[in-house]
């Protein structure tokens, strides 16, 4: 794997101000804050818009919507990176609807006709709640990470592989499936 | 605290030839920003109908004082840019919102012309950084879902002029609720 040099021997916090605003297509951008190594991967293009969202929330700074809104955490960011990062292993999984909080946080959301799952990011807590039809609402409180068959159990009750099927994934490449899904969903 | 009082006082005296109670038959204006109120395709998102923290109040401009140009100023004015970006205006109708159950009541101390919806979920004040509860964010959404849906979304397709140059802001036709 080739690091470019500008990345090396620079800890994260500034990895991520010298981060492009749009990654290049094709790889993902990957702050791994604890070990503070800046680290490059190649992966799919499709989470690339959770990364760039995530690295622009984290760039609004205090009082950005006003004057009690605190900025978004490096670190929260970072989470966020974390998970686009696994989320890669599931495919048919569309990018949620991401959005910056007024107190600090992400919300992350994924609807269709069959329900909806929303979770919001913290520095340090997850909370949520999954609502799947016809079954009562389901929250998540202050957790500290969600287990990718979490996602995989989202993807499997709120974009069911049926969906998928009934469109057309002929000359779409290797990620067919997950593109199929969304525009089923269009 | 003498100067806040005065300044109220003074407020509502120049405010004096509008009604404090909201009729049924006027429009609310809302101002809608990129991108906590709207998704990538321009969409409302829930979070546009989000109440005040600590509150169950979110604000609006009323049109019986306030006209298209004036609500683009004031929406504008409290824009920040880069990082939120004014695109557009919501109507709704007052009285489509007290037959969902909600209030509509005149905060002239705030602003001649501000009016707060009373949604009736009132919201906990948020500790930075930390999750809300997430019982409190479903609540929430299931009544901003239904304010979007009672009201009309312009986007406004000359940002950078001053005066409101789109069609009418006119709330949706009343449904049945």
């Amino acid at each position: 794997m080739i690091v470019p040099p500008y990345l090396v021997d620079r800890p994260t916090l500034e990895l991520v101000e010298t981060m492009p605003a749009q990654p290049p297509i094709g790889m993902l951008w990957i702050n791994t804050v604890r070990g503070l190594v800046p680290t490059v991967a190649p992966v799919r293009s499709f989470r690339n818009e959770m990364v760039t969202k995530s690295n622009r929330f984290a760039n609004l700074g205090p009082g950005w919507l006003g004057p009690n809104s605190c900025e978004i955490p490096r670190t929260t960011s970072a989470r966020i990176l974390e998970l686009a990062v696994s989320l890669e292993q599931i495919e048919g999984l569309p990018n949620p609807e991401m959005t910056p909080n007024i107190h600090g946080t992400i919300s992350l959301e994924w609807e269709s006709a069959r329900g909806e799952a929303y979770l919001e990011y913290g520095t340090n807590e997850i909370s949520g709640f999954v609502r799947f039809e016809n079954e009562p609402i389901e929250h998540i409180e202050a957790v500290a990470t969600l287990p990718v068959s979490f996602f995989t159990l989202v993807r499997d009750r709120l974009f069911p592989i049926s969906q998928a099927h009934s469109v057309t994934t002929e000359g779409l490449g290797p990620y067919s499936y997950a593109f199929a899904t969304t525009r089923a969903l269009a | 605290m003498l100067l806040r009082r005065l300044g109220r006082w003074l407020r509502g005296l120049f405010c004096f030839s509008l009604p404090v109670k909201v009729s049924d038959s006027e429009n609310l204006i809302r101002g809608i920003y990129y991108e906590v109120h709207l998704d990538d395709v321009g969409s409302l998102k829930w979070q546009a109908y989000d109440p005040t923290p600590g509150t169950d109040e979110v604000s609006v401009m009323r049109s019986a004082r306030l006209s298209p140009n004036a609500c683009k100023r004031k929406a504008k004015s409290i824009e920040r840019a880069p990082r939120k970006l004014y695109r557009g205006l919501a109507a709704l109708s007052s009285g489509a919102i007290k037959t969902a159950g909600m209030a509509v009541v005149d905060s002239r101390h705030v602003d001649c012309g501000h009016a707060d919806i009373k949604t009736g979920v009132v919201t906990q004040r948020r500790l930075p950084n930390v999750p809300r509860d997430p019982r409190e964010v479903a609540r929430v959404k299931k009544v901003a879902e239904k304010l979007i849906e009672l009201s009309q979304y312009y986007p406004d397709s000359r940002i950078e002029s001053a005066k409101w140059e789109g069609e009418g802001l006119l709330a949706p036709l009343r449904k049945d609720i």
